[in-house]
């Protein structure tokens, strides 16, 4: 934030000064640029001659910037959320609707709580969890993907060490949505990167 | 004694994917392929061979619930596709030999509509005015290498009937088909539709114990290969040795040109690489399994990545809900893990799960071994095993067909003889 006196130094400069050699160019240019600047700073700052020449009453303050539409949340959303988007990819008739999907999801972050059974994650190479514990309530319809896990550096062992020997584990990941495919002719899938395990549970049911 | 279905038999979700007709194993499955018949996969089979327990006999069955009596043009392997089947010999689902079928289709004179001219003794005869051959080539699909197995086989011919083939004769000129290449028997043409299974479960629901695919036939190709010559590093394990590379994966697919062109004054042109469009290891998967917004992907997809694509319909299958709601099947609930019992049998001895048929290959496997889902023989009532698999209540449940209508045989080709055109 400016300084007021800062300001009121820049637009209450000396006039005198300035007013007598008004009439040159060059002092004229610097006062139009110093108006422009001025005028800017009015409008961001508050009342800029306070206590210099010319006093002026106190502008009211400002409302703070409020939180916009585009600025990300914490978290890109549920895997529900993506289901969803992808449902509606899928019945649009709009040219371009999968990369928007994919351009809102890749990259970001998620925490999904995931169910993991030995048969599908027990292997290093390969760890692939199910987004949904079951058939989704009130959903048009059953996704077939199962999200491919990439754990984070020491992360898989912790997973394994919270799972123990269960065979359904609920662990609830934070990660980043590293690859996702959409597509017509393509099956959707899904990949999370740099995975954190950020709890584990007996999977219920 | 087996609990005949009552009522449907694989309920909305068979409904919404048979589209007009009748569809078995893997017939019809999917509306893309539905509109290509010449390129769809309908069964594969595995089995140890009946007489020589060194040797692998792979059934790869196309072009679904064909009419005997189907001329002036009857069926045939497309001359614009490839046929293949993948073998995975290291349980990681990637297919590591590929055998490759492709066919040419040749008219001694155009001038006349008839199939044959008059009758036929023998797969050379002069009156075999439409003849197909092939070419079978071995594909290493680690170096790239090919190998022409069978340079020019001939397609076994249309059982058109018995003024083609009098006095019974068909079946002696179809054998004539049977290709030798060293330890390699192969074996292209049609064949009575070794699948059985009551189909009138699309007629609301009224499934019945009715053999509806008595009648009709197929196209076939059947392969038997010396099992060291699939077998990682060229050696079948030992007796006893469970691991990955003592189990065979094997899936069949179809491919065309990634473009066609229609010409108006001529033939049209098939440009491009080959793109998949149908494949099928297990049967029914892409049937019951894969839902309708998934089944064209499906036969697009590779079996490596079955699990990231379409695990979760694995895990949570559509069909035991159907029965228990449609039929009151009492099927066991779905547990917290999902139904990994089913990816189980889709991955044994550690193997990658994926839609392959697979089968042990140790030393000491024999024919009797080869039992769904270790292989699959051709008498294997698969219906009635993945029903009673799929709703695992404890009762055993069937669509009451349990048969073929013809015997199947001991010797190569082992499927039957197709049905006559004209019998």
């Amino acid at each position: 934030m400016i300084e007021r006196r800062v300001i009121a130094s820049f637009l209450c400069a000396s006039e005198p000064a300035c007013v007598t050699s008004a009439r040159s160019a060059s002092c004229r240019g610097a006062l139009l640029g110093a108006a422009l600047v001025a005028l800017a700073l009015v409008a961001l700052a508050p009342s800029a001659c306070e206590g210099g020449r010319g006093e002026r009453a106190a502008a009211p303050s400002p409302p703070p910037l409020a939180p916009t539409a585009t600025q990300a949340p914490e978290h890109a959303g549920s895997q529900d959320d993506l289901a969803n988007a992808l449902d509606l990819a899928a019945d649009s008739v709009t040219a371009g609707v999968n990369e928007q999907v994919r351009r809102a999801w890749r990259g970001k972050t998620v925490r999904w709580q995931v169910t993991r059974v030995p048969a599908l994650c027990g292997d290093a190479d390969a760890c692939y969890v199910q987004p949904f514990a079951s058939a989704r309530r009130g959903a048009r319809s059953a996704h077939g993907w199962l999200p491919e896990v990439r754990f984070a550096a020491g992360e898989r062992e912790r997973m394994l060490a919270a799972c123990a020997s269960l065979e359904a584990c609920a662990i609830t990941l934070e990660a980043t949505l590293g690859e996702l495919v959409v597509s017509d002719e393509q099956p959707t899938s899904v990949r999370l990167d740099q995975a954190r395990l950020v709890g584990a549970a007996r999977a219920p049911g | 004694m087996r609990k005949p279905l009552t009522s449907t038999f694989f309920a909305a979700g068979l409904l919404a994917a048979a589209a007009s007709t009748a569809s078995a194993s893997s017939h019809r499955e999917a509306p893309g392929i539905a509109e290509d018949q010449y390129v769809d996969n309908t069964d594969v089979y595995v089995f140890i061979s009946p007489g020589d327990a060194s040797k692998l006999v792979i059934v790869a069955n196309y072009v679904p619930l064909l009419i005997p009596s189907s001329g002036p043009n009857f069926y045939r392997f497309s001359d614009d596709a490839i046929y293949e089947i993948h073998i995975d010999n290291d349980g990681d689902a990637v297919a590591d030999l590929t055998y490759r079928y492709q066919f040419d289709t040749a008219t001694k004179n155009g001038g006349t509509f008839l199939y044959n001219t008059g009758a036929i003794d023998s797969l050379g005869s002069a009156n075999l005015n439409v003849t197909q051959h092939y070419r079978l080539q071995r594909i290493d699909e680690h170096t790239g290498r090919r190998t022409t197995v069978i340079d020019r086989g001939q397609v076994a011919p249309w059982n058109v009937g018995k003024r083609s083939f009098p006095g019974n004769g068909y079946e002696s000129v179809a054998l004539q088909a049977v290709a030798t290449a060293g330890g390699v028997r192969s074996f292209a043409g049609p064949r009575d539709e070794p699948f059985f299974v009551d189909l009138h479960v699309f007629d609301l629901l009224g499934v019945g114990g009715a053999p509806t695919t008595d009648g009709v036939n197929v196209m076939s190709l059947v392969l038997e290969v010396p099992i060291a010559e699939l077998a990682k590093g060229g050696v079948r394990p030992a007796a006893g040795v469970a691991s990955k590379d003592s189990v065979l994966g094997v899936y069949a697919s179809a491919s065309r040109r990634k473009v066609r062109i229609l010409r108006e004054r001529r033939d049209s042109d098939e440009l491009g690489s080959y793109v998949q469009v149908s494949r099928l290891g297990w049967p029914l998967v892409n049937e019951v399994i894969i839902p309708l917004r998934d089944k064209d992907k499906y036969n697009r997809s590779l079996p490596k990545d079955d699990v990231k694509n379409f695990g979760a319909y694995i895990l949570d299958p559509e069909v035991p809900k159907l029965l228990s709601a449609v039929l009151g099947a009492n099927c066991a609930p779905k547990p917290a893990a999902g139904r990994t019992d089913i990816v189980g049998l889709l991955s044994p001895n550690g193997t990658t799960a994926a839609d392959l048929l697979r089968i042990k290959i140790n030393q000491g496997q024999t024919f009797a071994d080869s039992s769904f889902p270790n292989g699959r023989k051709l008498t294997d009532d698969v219906t009635d095993t993945l029903l009673t698999v799929a709703c695992n209540s404890g009762a055993a449940i069937g669509d009451g067909v349990n048969a073929n209508d013809k015997a199947f045989t001991a010797t190569f080709p082992h499927l039957a003889s197709p049905h006559s055109g004209n019998p």
